[in-house]
C-alpha cells in the first residue's frame, strides 16, 4: 500500500521524528550539567573574554596610491622582470620552449625554478621597499635604534603609536608588492580565506579578567576552532556564537599569560607560537618566535597586531607555492621577495655566517567575540556555560 | 469572447453593483485607434495600478500650477522624464459616510473599490482591477500579474471579496520562472508546436472537473458561491491552457528577457525594496510586451508601509507618527524621506513601460496606469486630498501631463474616469457618498 | 481601574467569570446541545497540504509549496480557510504546487519505491499499474474509496494523457496533479447523516475533523478504514483512533500548525532587522527563531505533556548557534539543535522571553513595549486591543528630548495625552516589563546609558521584572481558557460564538481537571459528542453516496 511504503524509502531514511525525543533525553541529561556548572560559574567573579579571528592583513602604512609610503614606486611584476633578464624575443621564446612552461618561471642558470629555487635567479629591476616610518607592533630585539647584536642584524626601526621603537622588517618587503597591499591579490585571498577556510579559525580565550580595562594578570589559551564564521548585518561578523576547541589538535592548544592595560590586552612573550593558516589559498603552519599579541578590547571583540619572528625557510614555503601559482595574476616576482627577505631578516643571527635567519613581522589581526567551548574537560565546559550571558545581572 | 467573462459579466449585474457592464468591444475599440499588428490585429490596451503607502507631504509635492505642464516640487522631481505622461489628480476626498475610518484602510479602500470598508478587515467589493481585467484580461496567459516590492505574501490589493484574492509575485526569480520559465511560448517564433504537456494538462484538467459533479451536491448552499468562484477559476485556466495550444498573436516589441537566477534578500530596506521593485517592473514590462497578461498591479509598499532605512530604528509607518515636524521645513523631513523614494520608484515604473517602444510608440500609450495612496498626510490619517496619478493614455483614449484640482469632489471621480478610458461601459462608480456619475473630462479624450 | 477600562475588561476578557463557571460545572459530563453553527466548506491550507502530502508519499519527496495566504478569521488563518475563495491566482498556486509534487512524486528517484507496480513499458499506458497507484491515492487524497466508476474514468484520463505526452510516468504524474487541483482534494465539506432520528456528521467526516485537529491533515488509510467500516461512530472505536493518533509523531505536525498560526508566525516570512544597529540577526536567526519556539511548543507540550500554562516560565529550549549569539550564550553542540536549559537566575524563562516574541513585536531598530503588550493580550489572552484613533498627531508628543533615555520615559511622555493614555494603560505595563530585551532579543541592562526599570502590571498582578510578568501570565486564569478557546474553535474550524458558552465551559473545565495538558485537551475536544454533532437547523444535510456506501457497509460489518 502506497501509505505504508511511502513512510520508509528504501534507504531506510525517515523523517526526523525521534528528534525531539532525542532532544528531551538529552535535555534531562543536561539538566544535571547545567546545575552543576552553575554552581562552578557561581563562585568564580572573573570574567572569561572568547574571541575568534576574523581578519589578516600585513601590518603598516598602506595609502590609497602608495606614493608616499612607497616613493620608488610599487613592484615591477615577474613579466618585466623576465622581459629584462632575456630581452629577446628568441631568448624568451626558448627558455619557454625549453621548459615547457608559459609563466616565465624557469630561469635560473640551469633553468632553475625562480619560485623553488629563488636563491639561484636574481632580478634584474629593483625591489621598491617602504620609506614609512610608522607601524604598529612590539620592540622584538629590545633596542631603541636596530642595531647589530649578538641575536639580532641591523636594521631601522618603526614608530608606534605611543612612540615605543618596533620590528616589523616583512613590511619592508611586501609594503610595496600590489599583492600584499590593501585590495591586492594577496591580500584578497586572505580576506575571503579567514571566513571561508576552517584551517584559519583561530580561537583566544582569556580566563581570570577580574577588569577589562586593567588586569594585571590573565591567563590565555590560545588554540584552533572548528566552528564557522557567520557574516552578519553589518558587513563584519557575528559576534557571541560558540566556537569549538579543536580539541583534536592538541599541539595547537597553546596556553600564555598576559595583561590588560587601559583596555588593551598583551600576550607576553611566547618562545614560539604556531597556528595554521592560508593566507594565500595554500595551507600552510606559521611560526612566529618570541610572539606576542596586542588586542584593544572592544564591546563586540577586539583589533589589533600579532608580531614575532619568522623562520626564512618555512616563511618562504609558506608562501613559495601560491607565489609560484599566482604570480602572475599577483604580479609578484619571487626572487626579489624572496632577496628582500633575506636582506631584511633581522633576527635568529647565525653565529657561524652571521646572516639572520628569521625576520621580524607584524600582522594586523581582527577578532569578534566568541562563547569558546571545550569538550574535553567538564570544567572548561563549565567555565564556558556557567558565563550566563542573559542572567538576570 | 470566452463564455467565462460573459458569465461573469452577467453575475455582476444580477448582484446588482454599482458598475453596469456590458460585453466589451475590445476589437471595434482598438481599430479606431489605428495601431495594429503586422496581421493587422489590434494591439492591446492594457491597464495597471500602482500602490504605495502613507501619501505624500503636500508642501513638497502638490504642484502650484494645475493643467497641463505643470511644475514639480522637491518631492515629484523625479518625474521630470515622464511628466508629460502623468495626470496627478488632488484635492479629491474620502467620506466614510459614518463608517469607521480605519488607518491605513479606508482611504485605500474607497479609491480602489468605490465604497468605504465597513471595518478594518473586510473589502466591501472588488478592485478596480479585477473589474478591467474581466473586460480585458481574459485573452492572455495570466488574467493579471500582482507584483509586490514588499516580500510580503500579503500585499495585494486585487480581489474580488474579503475571501478572495490575487496573491502577488513577490520573488523576481519566481516572476521570471512564472513567465518565461519552460511554459512560455515566444509569440514572434516563427515555429510552433503546440505542446503536448499543455495538452495533456487542459484535457485532464477537463475530465477531473467533470468528475466533480457528486462533489458539488455536497456543498452546503452558505458554500455554493464560493464554489462557483472556484469553477471560474478553473474554466479560465482552462481557457488559458486552450489559448497556449494556439499560435499566439505576434508581439512586435517582446523580448525574453535574461533569466535572473539569484534570489534577492528578504527585508524592507528603503533601497532593498526599490530594487527589488525595479527588477520585477522590468520583468512585468516585458510579460506585458509579450502579451502574457494585460492587466498589472505593482504594490510597491503597504498601507502601514513598514520600510526602513538604513541606520535608522524605526520604519516609515512609526516615523509618520513619531517624527517631530520640524519648525523650519513644516513637515516631518525623515517621513518626507520615504514618501520622496516612493516617487521615485513611480518615475522607474511608468518610465519602464514609456521607453519600452512598441509599434508607432510606447507601451505607455497603449496602456493605463492607476497610482493611489492610502491617505495624504500620514500624521493625521487624512482622507483629504489622497493623492492620485494616472499615467499612459490608453491607446488614446485619455489626455496626459495634467495636473487636476478636484476641488474636494469624491476620489471615485478617477476611479470613474479610468473605468470609462478602459472601456468598461460604467455611468457611474461608488457608494453613497462616494457615488459619482461625473468622470473627469478634463482628461478623457 | 477606571470606567472605560473596566468596561474594556468587561467586553474583552469575560474576566473572573470563568473561574466561576469553572468550579460550578466541574466534572459535568458534555449532554451539551450541538454546536450552533456547522463549519463551512473548508480550503485545504498550505500546512495541511504538505502533510497529507507528506503523509501519502513520504518524507523524502520535496514540497516546496506557496499557497495563497488566507485571511485570519476569530485570531486563526486556519478557520479563514472556511471563508477562503480559490481566485484565479490562487488556482495558478494550486496548479504549480501540484504539478510541482506530482513531478517529485514520479521521478525515478522516488518512484520505484512510491509506485506499487511497474508498468509493462514506459511509454505506453498501463491501465493495471495506473489504477494500482490511482485507487489508493485518490483515496487519500478524496478521503474516501474511490467508486468502480470514478476509478475506471480516472483510469481513462491517464490512459489519454499517457498516449498524449507518450510517457506513462509523465501522463500518470499529469493526472496526479489534475487531482491536486479537484475541488474534492481542495475542499473539505462536512457531510452529516439521520440515523434514528438523530443527525450527525457521517463517519467519513468525522475523521476529516479528527485528522484536521490532531495531525492538521488529511486522514490515513487507517483512520479512513474505521470510518469505513463504521468503528470510528462508536465511543470504543473513536477512542481507540484518538489514542492512536495523539500516540502518533504526527501529531506534533497538527500542534506545531495549531501554534504557528496562533502565534501569527507568519509574520517571520517578512520580519528583518536592521543591520546596522542588530548586525547579529541574520536571515538565519529569523528562521531559526521560529523554529525554536515551535520545538519548545512541541517537546514541552507532546514529549514531555507538560503543563500549558508552564510555557511561560520553562527555562527549557532548543538553540542553534546562530540564536546562542543573540542569546548570548556559548552552546556545547554548535553544528545542530541542542537542547539547553537557562540557569535559574537567568531572566529568560517561557515564550514571552524567546527571541520570536520579542523580535516579532519590536521595530527593526527598537523595541515596543506596546506592540509585545499588545500582541500578550490578542494572542494569548484572547483579548482585542482597539487601533490608535486616527485622528492622533503623535508627533507632537516626540520631539527629540534628549532627558527621554528609555522607552518607558518615552510612553510616559506619550501617556500624558488622554486620548493615546487610554489604550496605552492598557499595553504598555506588560511591555515594559520585557525591555531588558531589545529589539532584536537579545538582553540589556540599560538604554541610551540609563538603567532599565522592567517593572510592570498586568491587570491586579505587579511585578519588578520580567519573572513576575512571566509568573503573572501563567497564573492568570484567563490564559489556559484562551488556548481552550482558540483550540476548540481551531477544532470546530469556525469562530466561537456566544451559543458556544457552554461546550467552552465544558472544556475549560476538562482542561483544569486535566492540569492544562494540552494532550488531553485535544483528547476532550476529539472524543466529545459536541465535536462531532450537527445543528437542528443545519444547511439542508446531504449526503453523498460514497458516504452512504460507507455508512451501510460499517452496518454489515
Amino acid at each position: 500500500m502506497i501509505n505504508v511504503t511511502a513512510r520508509t524509502s528504501p534507504r531506510g531514511a525517515t523523517e526526523d521524528r525521534g528528534g525531539i525525543s532525542r532532544f528531551v533525553k538529552a535535555l534531562r541529561i543536561g539538566v544535571c550539567a547545567a546545575a552543576v556548572l552553575a554552581f562552578v560559574g557561581g563562585r568564580a567573579h572573573a570574567e572569561t573574554i572568547g574571541l575568534v579571528m576574523t581578519s589578516w592583513h600585513v601590518e603598516g602604512v598602506f595609502t590609497k596610491d602608495g606614493k608616499s609610503e612607497c616613493p620608488d614606486g610599487l613592484n615591477p611584476t615577474l613579466e618585466e622582470n623576465f622581459k629584462a633578464q632575456f630581452k629577446t624575443k628568441e631568448e624568451q621564446d626558448a627558455i619557454i620552449k625549453k621548459y615547457g612552461s608559459t609563466q616565465w618561471h624557469y630561469r635560473g642558470p640551469n633553468g632553475e625554478s625562480d619560485n623553488n629555487s629563488p636563491e639561484t635567479v636574481f632580478d634584474p629591476l629593483p625591489h621598491p621597499e617602504p620609506h614609512a616610518t610608522a607601524s604598529d607592533g612590539f620592540n622584538l630585539d629590545g633596542t631603541q635604534d636596530g642595531r647589530a647584536t649578538d641575536k639580532t642584524c641591523k636594521h631601522d626601526k618603526f614608530v608606534n603609536a605611543s612612540g615605543e621603537a618596533v620590528d616589523n622588517q616583512f613590511y619592508r618587503v611586501t609594503g610595496c608588492v600590489k599583492s600584499f597591499r590593501p585590495q591586492g591579490t594577496f591580500d584578497g585571498f586572505i580576506t575571503n580565506e579567514i571566513p571561508a577556510l576552517m584551517v584559519n579559525r583561530w580561537l583566544i580565550e582569556i580566563k581570570g579578567v577580574d577588569d577589562r580595562m586593567n588586569d594585571d594578570h590573565v591567563d590565555v589559551m590560545i588554540a584552533h576552532g572548528l566552528d564557522e564564521l557567520v557574516a552578519d548585518g553589518n558587513n563584519g561578523f557575528v559576534a557571541g556564537r560558540s566556537q569549538r576547541v579543536d580539541e583534536g589538535s592538541a599541539s595547537f592548544i597553546q596556553h600564555t599569560t598576559g595583561r590588560i592595560v587601559n583596555g588593551v590586552f598583551m600576550t607576553d612573550s611566547m618562545p614560539e607560537f604556531r597556528m595554521t593558516g592560508s593566507g594565500l589559498v595554500e595551507v600552510g603552519e606559521r611560526r612566529f618566535k618570541d610572539a606576542r599579541f596586542k588586542l584593544k578590547l572592544t564591546p563586540n571583540g577586539a583589533t589589533g597586531v600579532l608580531a614575532g619572528y619568522g623562520d626564512i625557510p618555512r616563511l618562504w614555503r609558506f608562501y613559495a607555492k601560491t607565489i609560484g601559482l599566482h604570480a602572475i595574476a599577483s604580479t609578484v616576482s619571487p626572487p626579489s621577495l624572496y632577496h628582500s627577505i633575506v636582506r631584511n631578516a633581522d633576527g635568529y643571527k647565525d653565529p657561524a655566517t652571521g646572516q639572520c635567519t628569521a625576520i621580524s613581522q607584524v600582522y594586523a589581526v581582527g577578532f569578534v567575540n566568541a562563547n569558546i567551548v571545550r569538550q574535553s574537560s567538564s570544567t572548561d565546559v563549565a567555565a564556558a556555560i556557567s558565563k550566563g550571558a542573559g542572567a538576570v545581572r | 469572447m470566452s463564455t467565462i467573462s460573459r458569465r461573469r459579466i452577467l453575475r455582476g449585474m444580477m448582484d446588482g453593483a454599482a458598475v453596469s457592464v456590458t460585453l466589451p468591444f475590445l476589437e471595434c475599440f482598438l481599430n479606431g485607434n489605428g495601431d495594429a499588428r503586422a496581421s493587422g490585429a489590434p494591439l492591446p490596451v492594457r491597464f495597471g495600478t500602482w500602490f504605495w503607502g502613507l501619501g505624500m507631504v503636500s508642501q513638497i509635492f502638490t504642484p502650484k500650477t494645475v493643467g497641463p505642464n505643470y511644475d514639480l516640487p522637491e518631492q515629484i522631481s523625479s518625474w521630470k522624464d515622464i511628466k508629460q505622461h502623468v495626470n496627478l489628480y488632488s484635492n479629491l476626498n474620502v467620506v466614510t459616510d459614518g463608517r469607521p475610518p480605519v488607518c491605513h484602510y479606508s482611504g485605500w479602500i474607497a479609491v480602489a473599490t468605490g465604497e468605504a470598508p465597513l471595518n478594518g478587515s473586510s473589502y466591501p467589493r472588488e478592485s478596480i482591477d479585477v473589474t478591467v481585467a474581466d473586460v480585458i484580461g481574459s485573452g492572455t496567459r495570466f488574467r493579471s500579474l500582482q507584483l509586490a516590492g514588499t516580500g510580503s505574501q500579503r500585499s495585494t490589493h486585487s480581489f474580488r471579496s474579503t475571501d478572495a484574492v490575487n496573491p502577488p509575485e513577490v520573488s523576481p526569480t519566481d516572476l521570471y520562472q512564472k513567465i518565461f520559465g519552460p511554459e512560455f511560448h515566444d509569440p514572434n517564433s516563427p515555429n510552433f508546436t503546440p505542446d503536448p504537456g499543455i495538452k495533456m494538462r487542459k484535457s485532464v484538467l477537463s475530465a477531473v472537473i467533470e468528475q466533480s459533479t457528486d462533489f458539488r451536491r455536497t456543498v452546503g448552499s452558505a458554500d455554493k458561491q464560493r464554489l462557483e468562484e472556484y469553477f471560474t477559476s478553473v474554466r479560465e485556466m482552462e481557457g488559458r491552457l486552450a489559448l497556449q495550444l494556439e499560435r499566439p498573436a505576434p508581439a512586435p516589441a517582446c523580448k525574453i528577457p535574461a533569466a535572473i537566477d539569484k534570489e534577492m534578500p528578504v527585508g524592507i530596506d528603503a533601497e532593498l525594496v526599490a530594487s527589488r521593485h525595479n527588477i520585477m517592473t522590468d520583468m512585468m514590462v516585458m510579460a506585458v510586451a509579450c502579451d502574457q497578461t494585460r492587466v498589472f498591479n505593482m504594490m510597491y509598499s503597504d498601507g502601514t508601509a513598514v520600510t526602513s532605512r538604513k541606520g535608522f530604528p524605526r520604519v516609515h509607518h512609526t516615523i509618520t507618527h513619531e517624527e517631530p515636524v520640524d519648525t523650519k521645513l513644516g513637515y516631518q523631513p525623515d517621513s518626507a524621506w520615504f514618501c520622496t523614494r516612493s516617487m521615485e520608484s513611480f518615475a522607474h515604473f511608468v518610465g519602464a513601460l514609456a521607453k519600452f517602444k512598441e509599434g508607432d510608440g510606447s507601451l505607455l500609450d497603449r496602456s493605463l496606469v492607476f497610482a493611489y495612496s492610502d491617505l495624504s498626510l500620514a500624521q493625521a490619517h487624512s482622507l483629504i486630498g489622497i493623492p492620485m496619478m494616472t499615467a499612459g493614455s490608453a491607446g488614446g483614449r485619455m489626455k496626459t501631463g495634467i495636473h487636476f484640482d478636484g476641488k474636494a469632489g469624491p476620489v471615485t471621480r478617477v476611479g470613474l474616469t479610468v473605468l470609462q478610458a478602459m472601456g468598461v461601459q460604467a455611468g457611474e462608480w461608488g457608494v453613497n457618498s462616494l457615488k459619482t456619475g461625473q468622470a473627469i473630462g478634463e482628461v478623457l479624450v | 481601574m477606571n470606567m472605560k477600562a473596566k468596561l474594556f475588561w468587561a467586553s474583552a476578557g469575560l474576566l473572573g467569570l470563568f473561574a466561576a463557571s469553572v468550579t460550578a460545572i466541574a466534572e459535568q459530563k458534555s449532554e451539551l446541545k450541538p454546536a450552533a453553527v456547522l463549519s463551512r466548506a473548508r480550503l485545504i491550507t498550505q500546512p495541511q497540504y504538505v502533510n497529507t502530502l507528506r503523509g501519502i508519499f513520504g518524507p523524502n519527496v520535496k514540497y516546496p509549496v506557496v499557497l495563497a495566504p488566507m485571511h485570519r478569521v476569530g485570531g486563526l488563518v486556519d478557520v479563514g480557510a472556511s471563508a477562503a475563495v480559490v481566485t484565479g491566482g490562487a488556482l495558478e498556486r494550486f496548479d504549480s504546487a501540484g504539478r510541482t509534487v506530482a513531478k517529485e512524486v514520479l521521478d525515478p528517484s522516488h518512484r520505484d519505491y512510491i509506485m506499487p507496480c511497474r508498468p509493462a513499458s514506459e511509454k505506453l499506458p498501463d491501465d493495471a499499474c495506473a489504477r494500482k497507484f490511482l485507487a489508493p491515492v485518490g483515496r487519500l487524497l478524496f478521503r474516501r474509496a474511490l467508486s468502480e466508476k470514478e476509478l475506471k474514468a480516472y483510469t481513462e484520463i491517464a490512459h489519454a494523457a499517457i498516449i498524449e505526452v507518450g510517457d506513462f510516468y509523465t501522463g500518470l504524474g499529469g493526472t496526479l496533479s489534475g487531482m491536486l487541483v479537484a475541488p474534492e482534494f481542495l475542499y473539505v465539506t462536512p457531510t452529516t447523516e439521520v440515523v434514528r432520528g438523530e443527525n450527525r456528521l457521517t463517519a467519513r467526516s468525522r475523521a476529516i475533523r479528527l485528522s484536521m485537529l490532531l495531525w492538521n491533515a488529511y486522514p490515513d488509510s487507517e483512520l479512513l478504514t474505521a470510518a469505513e467500516n463504521g468503528s470510528l461512530n462508536t465511543d470504543k472505536g473513536l477512542a481507540k483512533q484518538v489514542d492512536r493518533m495523539l500516540a502518533s509523531p504526527r501529531l506534533a505536525d497538527g500542534v506545531r500548525n495549531f501554534f504557528d498560526d496562533m502565534l501569527v508566525f507568519e509574520s517571520f516570512d517578512t520580519l528583518t532587522k536592521d543591520g546596522k544597529i542588530y548586525p547579529a540577526f541574520t536571515t538565519q536567526v529569523t528562521t531559526d527563531a521560529r523554529e525554536q519556539t515551535l520545538r519548545t511548543i512541541v517537546a514541552h507540550l507532546v514529549e514531555l505533556n507538560g503543563d500549558y500554562r508552564d510555557l511561560f516560565t520553562t527555562r527549557k529550549t532548543f538553540l542553534t548557534n546562530d540564536l546562542a549569539a543573540i542569546y548570548g550564550v556559548a552552546i556545547n553542540d554548535p553544528d545542530r539543535w541542542a537542547p539547553y536549559e537557562f540557569p535559574t537566575d537567568s531572566a529568560r524563562g517561557g515564550l514571552l522571553t524567546q527571541v520570536s516574541f520579542l523580535a516579532l513585536y519590536s521595530h527593526p531598530g527598537r523595541s515596543s513595549p506596546t506592540r509585545r503588550g499588545r500582541a500578550i493580550r490578542e494572542i494569548f489572552l484572547c483579548q482585542k486591543v482597539p487601533d490608535p484613533p486616527p485622528n492622533v498627531d503623535f508627533s507632537a508628543l516626540e520631539r527629540p528630548d534628549p532627558t527621554l533615555k528609555t522607552a518607558r520615559d518615552r510612553l510616559n511622555r506619550h501617556s500624558q495625552n488622554p486620548v493615546c493614555a487610554g489604550c496605552h494603560k492598557i499595553t504598555d505595563p506588560i511591555g515594559l516589563a520585557l525591555e531588558n530585551f531589545d529589539g532584536a532579543g537579545a538582553y540589556r541592562t540599560d538604554e541610551s546609558g540609563a538603567v532599565i526599570d522592567a517593572s510592570g502590571a498586568l491587570n491586579d498582578a505587579s511585578f519588578k521584572n520580567v519573572k513576575g510578568l512571566e509568573e503573572a501570565l501563567h497564573n492568570n486564569p484567563r490564559t489556559p481558557t484562551c488556548l481552550a478557546e482558540r483550540m476548540t474553535s481551531y477544532a470546530l474550524n469556525r469562530p466561537i460564538e456566544a451559543a458556544d458558552q457552554d461546550l467552552l465551559n465544558y472544556v475549560n473545565t476538562k482542561f483544569a481537571a486535566n492540569g492544562y495538558r494540552v494532550k488531553e485537551l485535544l483528547r476532550v475536544i476529539a472524543t466529545d459528542k459536541t465535536f462531532y454533532a450537527v445543528p437542528a437547523d443545519n444547511d439542508k444535510p446531504t449526503i453523498n453516496k460514497a458516504d452512504a456506501e460507507t455508512v451501510t457497509l460499517g452496518r454489515k460489518s
